[in-house]
């Protein structure tokens, strides 16, 4: 993967502290943390879907978007801005293969991350990482 | 009032539950599985429904077909919630029934003020619903006694001869008038005269089929109209009526009131008359039914 794309992600925060503010005020510390507690898994098996379609050969682009579709929209919810800028990237139209896997691979590494803030419950810095 | 939550990531649903919950009077039921909030709405009526757009099995676009095609989910609004970001996926959404959309993030306060705002509307729609066939029973049907009021008859009956005519399918028309009704209510007063009408409407429902039309045409005088029934077989049926009311008696409070119908019955004969005039036919029926001694069925020729 180029470098510079993973630099942006990696410059990116995991999440967004404004995003993470609204949510706090809207339902509630202790709701926001049992639902945050729920997005590990719902990444995990995203990028469980992610990898299978990536071992194909030729990857299954349909399925990637697919699957990029949903991590999107979940990472934008919870303002996990990096696995949402992972999405984009994957769901965008010009990714060649190898790229691809790279993104998945990365997805996964930021997998601990999130589970991580998830235990944290993710403090008013809205930095966890 | 029923919310549904449609959306195969389950922080994305309970997210949106959880928000949607702060809305007074609003009970949410969430569904990760599009087929199981489909079979829910089938059952059930929502007033409003959140619907994620891009789902695997089953997408937004067809369940939006599969939710409205049942007539009762017709007018239920549909927000849809979606991360697409191309115009022209929500110009399909709309035009496959989407009430409205939210793009991911959702935005809480938006999300809310858009549900209580087409939440209120469908209070109003089910109100206006409410008032709508309120006013269709009172148009259509007689106050005292419950049964169809003299337009509301003509009306059906003019549409059953219409399909008797079509389909080559036999109608009766029968026209029936209390004896004497004019003695009951001087003996006992208009409250009992119009109990007995009642009565007499009941004794009508009971006696004919559910798609037979009853109709009370003025004072005491009533029309039957019988679909599929040739005359010898509403004959039968008429007398038989007659015999039941002739044998059974009203009672208001002590007293016991008797009394006896006259009934004139004709078949609807399309190349002769249509069906004013077999109406016409059936009363001129009821006036000889009446002129030779009444409590008795007179079949018009």
């Amino acid at each position: 993967m180029p470098n510079d794309l993973i630099r942006d992600l990696d410059a990116l925060p995991l999440l967004d502290k404004a995003t993470t503010a609204v949510l706090r005020e809207s339902i509630g510390d202790e709701k926001y943390a049992e639902l945050f507690a729920t997005l590990p898994a719902e990444v995990s098996r995203l990028c469980d879907a992610l990898s299978s379609y990536c071992t194909l050969s030729p990857i299954d682009r349909d399925g990637i978007r697919a699957a990029a579709h949903a991590l999107k929209g979940v990472a934008a919810n919870y303002g996990v801005v990096r696995l949402e800028a992972v999405a984009r990237a994957l769901g965008g139209p010009t990714s060649t293969e190898g790229e691809m896997r790279d993104l998945v691979a990365y997805l996964k590494n930021q997998l601990a991350l999130l589970e991580t803030a998830a235990l944290d419950a993710p403090d008013d810095a809205g930095r966890v990482a | 009032m029923k919310v549904v939550v449609v959306d195969d990531a389950l922080p994305n649903a309970m997210l949106a539950e959880r928000l949607l919950s702060q809305i007074d009077f609003v009970e949410v039921s969430v569904f990760t599985h599009p087929q199981e909030a489909l079979d829910w709405c089938a059952a059930e009526t929502p007033d409003l429904v959140i619907l994620d757009y891009l789902m695997p099995d089953i997408d937004g676009r067809e369940f939006l077909q599969r939710f409205t095609a049942l007539e009762k989910n017709r007018h239920v609004p549909i927000i849809v919630v979606t991360a697409d970001e191309h115009q022209r996926t929500l110009h399909e959404m709309l035009e496959a029934g989407a009430t409205d959309f939210i793009r991911k993030p959702v935005d809480p306060v938006e999300l809310i003020a858009r549900s209580r705002n087409l939440l209120r509307l469908r209070e109003y729609q089910k109100e206006l619903n409410q008032t709508v066939d309120r006013l269709h029973v009172m148009a259509t049907t007689d106050a005292l006694t419950g049964v169809a009021n003299r337009r509301h008859f003509l009306e059906r009956a003019t549409v059953e001869a219409a399909r008797s005519r079509r389909f080559s399918e036999p109608l009766s028309i029968a026209m029936l008038d209390a004896d004497h009704f004019k003695g009951i209510n001087d003996a006992y007063g208009h409250a009992a005269g119009d109990r007995v009408l009642a009565d007499l409407a009941d004794a009508c429902r009971d006696a004919l089929r559910s798609h037979d039309i009853v109709g009370r045409i003025g004072g005491e005088e009533f029309g039957i109209c019988m679909p599929q029934t040739p005359l010898d077989k509403a004959e039968l049926v008429c007398n038989r009526l007659r015999e039941t009311i002739e044998k059974h008696s009203v009672r208001i409070d002590a007293v016991s009131i008797q009394y006896t119908v006259s009934i004139g019955v004709a078949a609807y004969r399309p190349d002769q008359y249509d069906a004013q005039g077999v109406i016409s036919r059936a009363d001129a029926a009821l006036y000889q039914a009446k002129e030779s001694g009444r409590n008795r069925v007179v079949v018009a020729g």
